[in-house]
């Protein structure tokens, strides 16, 4: 096995066994960690699919920011000593009954599908992405921002704290 | 193996499946969000690759991806902000204890 | 013959539009309602009068038919093998020397009770509803009369019944005039079951309802003769529940609450003569069966020897007349069942004349001298009104069949056809015109014997006005001169007209017969002399407690209570069961289950709402899984 063939292992190894962890453990601190172990995987996988933008967007977003929000909710609703979370074995068992069907149905299409192809070669580069948000694509990325303005604002007014004047 | 379409499609099914499984068998309100999280990746890992393999205008799929990171991260910030109201409601975050609706 | 067309529609929506216009009459119009029903009812009796003399030259036995196609069922087959016949209804008007008799008696009395209603009426405030009523009334009879099939009759025998019902209870505040209504309402509709029941075996099995199809050999072919028997008893059960056949009697002396000029109409001539009538229109069915025949001989011979008993023991001066109309009833139906529809008319025609007379006549005395008991009456003076007693005198002694008056030449013809059907009920007859002769008498006796004193209730305040006077006479005067010309026109003096226009021979006086109901007519009349000579002796022996026999008289035979312990006893407990087996079996087995069943899957699908949001998505994902699957099975 070449190289990049194990590196590439080894990413989709911590991928999936973060993922894993994440939806298995009974600690949902350990959860919020395993995820960003996942998301680390998921960050070296887009730089084996040549976009090293992406790469480092998900680390700084995904892992930087978000998962830390994820980490402070944790905090800010969980007892100082983590609670176990306890485990109702019907409800496990239909979700895994629901998840294997799934995955089995979807890769029984994917398997089945012929995927058009194209050359791998092409321009990668960020000046790319950054033509593209700014000139076809300029509205997506306007109300993208109008988005997020929108939930920063929203999550202020949900959460914001009653003695305020 | 890294040059085929197939490997990343796997990956990003078993991600979607676990964030699937996560959602249905979780009880902490917490922990679906970060199922749904795995799910929101495995559609961007899809766009990735899919950019590589299938697509012409190689910033297309990144630009989609871009704005699928931009939209969880809005996403995360609502949820948890209604996580945090619903525990102040409840001071739970079961999301058995949001079952008001039964009948 | 459009002229025939015409006058036919006339008769028949003339009064029809009497009605109608008399419910849109302005408040301010209401003294004009008693004119609306007489124009009307006039121009009906004279349309009639004019269609009768306009067949007057023909033979008798003619036929016309104005009708028009309604319903035909052809060529059904309902099970292999048997072969049903077309069926046919059609709708319109039967023109024939029995109807046209009948409707210018009908619209002629009508139109005479009208003009005496003017003045019975006068101080009544609801003037309007009653003439409209009367006039639906003729609407109604005329419809019933002209019909050409039975399902017409049938349809205007039930409007008949309703405007009976109204017309009773007129005066509907009165509790007893409420009952009544309903007494008749609910008896009629009894019989009518029958009547109906015999309609749909009748058309079953023969195809038509027309009357010119009614030939007795012909009904006999086509039905069998245990169905013929069967539709003739049930056709005939109503013409008792509407001419008062035993022991559908009752209703008729209590329908006595209603105002006086409707008994003289309804309750005296022409209502509940519809029955006889029918049997005399439809006379074919009857006679396809011996039973039919037999069963009306009897019932008639029942009911007129118990109205004819009843009628000497009553105080109220209608009630005598009611039940002297039961039992003349009673008499042509017994001719009826003897076979001789031609007497059974003719005494019908007389009767019609000299009943209505006599009902008016006690319209007269009760409005003048305000009661309807005799002995008050004739205290209070009642001998001295002149008119009224003229026109008493006459009308009773045709109905006790003196000669030379109508009642005589009708009976004695009625009388001769009983005797050659039977001695039997031949003698039962001539009982009834004893008892007839006796009760009569019996009234007149009391009114001129008793002697004028104190007047419990003062004589009528002021005297009417000449318009209505005239209205009071002119009636009066009229029906007893038609009830003269009546009776003229049965006899060899009138040519047998009458007799030949329905259909039978000459008259001819059976000495034997004649003779035998002028000496006992002669002796009741003596009798009723000898009893009621001291009317005030009588009155008091009528008050005081008598043997079993006055008893069951007093009681009227005890049917009104044997009726009340059916409906009690009998009809009520029955109802009782019922209903206990509807709340206990069926509503168990096929009420509460079915709810059990649907409220139980109500809840067993609830279950899916648990308000959990991931049996939600479970659901969801569930499915898109499945439909994933079909895609699958699709795809190569």
């Amino acid at each position: 096995m070449s190289l990049p063939d194990a590196f590439f292992l080894f990413f989709a190894g911590i991928t999936l066994g973060g993922a894993v962890l994440a939806v298995t453990l009974r600690n949902v601190f350990y959860n919020a960690l395993s995820l960003i172990l996942c998301l680390a995987g998921v960050a070296g996988l887009f730089v084996f699919l040549n976009s090293e933008f992406l790469a480092v967007m998900e680390v700084i977003i995904y892992i930087g920011a978000i998962s830390i929000a994820i980490l402070f909710a944790i905090m800010l609703s969980q007892p100082m000593m983590p609670v176990k979370e306890p485990l109702n074995r019907g409800k496990v068992a239909r979700a895994a009954l629901v998840a294997g069907l799934l995955f089995l149905g979807l890769s029984r299409v994917i398997g089945r599908s012929q995927w058009s192809t194209a050359p791998l070669e092409g321009d990668y580069s960020l000046q790319g992405i950054g033509r593209m948000l700014l000139g076809a694509n300029m509205i997506p990325f306007e109300v993208v921002s109008l988005v997020l303005l929108v939930a920063i604002i929203g999550a202020l007014v949900l959460t914001g704290s009653k003695g305020r004047g | 193996m890294s040059e085929s379409l197939g490997a990343y499609l796997f990956i990003s099914t078993a991600l979607f499946c676990l964030g699937v499984y996560g959602l249905l068998s979780r009880r902490n309100l917490v922990a679906m969000l970060i199922s749904l999280e795995l799910i929101l990746n495995s559609a961007s890992l899809n766009f990735v690759a899919f950019n590589k393999f299938s697509l012409i205008n190689k910033a297309a799929g990144q630009t989609f991806a871009v704005f699928v990171i931009a939209l969880a991260a809005a996403e995360v910030t609502i949820g948890l902000s209604l996580i945090l109201l619903f525990h102040r409601k409840r001071d739970s975050i079961n999301v058995e204890d949001a079952g008001e609706m039964k009948g | 013959m459009t002229s025939d067309l015409f006058l036919l529609w006339t008769i028949q929506l003339a009064p029809l539009a009497a009605f109608l216009l008399l419910f849109v009459l302005p408040k301010g119009a209401r003294r004009a309602a008693p004119v609306v029903g007489m124009v009307f009812a006039f121009a009906a009796a004279a349309a009639s009068i004019t269609l009768l003399f306009s067949h007057a030259g023909e033979h008798g036995g003619f036929v016309y038919e104005y009708k028009t196609l309604w319903l035909r069922v052809t060529e059904m087959a309902l099970w292999p093998g048997v072969v049903m016949p077309e069926y046919v209804l059609s709708a319109g008007f039967l023109v024939d020397p029995l109807n046209l008799l009948m409707i210018a008696i009908v619209t002629t009395i009508a139109f005479f009770v009208q003009m005496f209603s003017y003045y019975y009426m006068a101080e009544d405030p609801s003037r309007p509803r009653y003439f409209a009523f009367l006039s639906f009334f003729s609407f109604a009879m005329t419809g019933l009369v002209l019909a050409c099939n039975l399902l017409q009759t049938f349809l205007f025998w039930e409007l008949v019944g309703l405007a009976s019902y109204l017309l009773i209870g007129f005066w509907y505040e009165k509790p007893a005039a409420a009952t009544a209504a309903r007494k008749a309402f609910v008896l009629n509709r009894l019989a009518d079951l029958g009547f109906y029941l015999g309609i749909v075996f009748l058309f079953f099995f023969v195809g038509t309802l027309d009357f010119t199809a009614f030939r007795p050999d012909a009904l006999r072919e086509a039905m069998g003769s245990g169905w013929a028997a069967a539709v003739g008893l049930l056709v005939f059960m109503g013409v008792m529940g509407k001419s008062a056949q035993f022991p559908f009697h009752v209703w008729l002396p209590d329908a006595m609450e209603g105002p006086t000029p409707v008994s003289a109409l309804i309750h005296s001539a022409t209502m509940v003569a519809a029955g006889v009538f029918l049997m005399a229109r439809a006379f074919g069915l009857f006679a396809a069966s011996e039973a039919a025949l037999t069963a009306a001989l009897v019932a008639g011979a029942l009911t007129a020897i118990t109205g004819a008993l009843l009628a000497t023991v009553q105080r109220d001066i209608k009630r005598i007349l009611a039940y002297s109309t039961v039992s003349q009833l009673g008499l042509m139906v017994m001719a009826m069942g003897a076979g001789s529809p031609v007497a059974g008319m003719f005494h019908l025609s007389t009767h019609a004349f000299f009943k209505s007379l006599l009902f008016l006549t006690a319209g007269a005395f009760i409005h003048r001298f305000h009661s309807n008991d005799i002995w008050e009456i004739a205290r209070a003076g009642g001998k001295k009104d002149k008119l009224a007693m003229a026109a008493l005198t006459l009308g009773l002694l045709s109905l006790s069949g003196i000669p030379p008056l109508s009642g005589f030449f009708s009976k004695d013809l009625l009388l001769e056809a009983l005797s050659e059907r039977s001695g039997f009920f031949y003698w039962i007859g001539v009982a009834v015109s004893f008892l007839t002769a006796f009760y009569s008498f019996r009234l007149l006796f009391v009114l001129l014997f008793t002697k004028p004193g104190h007047a419990p209730h003062a004589a009528h305040a002021h005297a009417p006005s000449p318009f209505l006077s005239a209205c009071r006479a002119v009636p009066l005067v009229s029906l007893a001169l038609l009830s003269l010309l009546i009776g003229a026109l049965g006899t060899s003096w009138g040519g047998s007209a009458l007799l030949h226009w329905l259909g039978g021979h000459d008259a001819h006086l059976d000495p034997t017969i004649a003779g035998t109901t002028l000496v006992l007519a002669s002796i009741a009349v003596v009798l009723a002399f000898f009893k009621f000579r001291d009317p005030a002796a009588a009155e008091t022996r009528l008050e005081e407690e008598g043997g079993s026999w006055k008893r069951a008289l007093q009681h009227k035979f005890y049917v009104d209570d044997a009726y009340e312990f059916l409906v009690k006893s009998v009809g009520l407990s029955f109802a009782a069961a019922l209903n206990w087996i509807d709340k206990r079996v069926f509503n168990r087995l096929f009420v509460d289950r079915t709810s059990g069943a649907v409220l139980g899957l109500g809840k067993l699908l609830s279950r899916l709402q648990s308000g959990l949001l991931q049996d939600y998505l479970s659901l969801a994902v569930g499915v898109g899984i499945v439909i994933l699957l079909f895609v699958l099975k699709g795809t190569p």
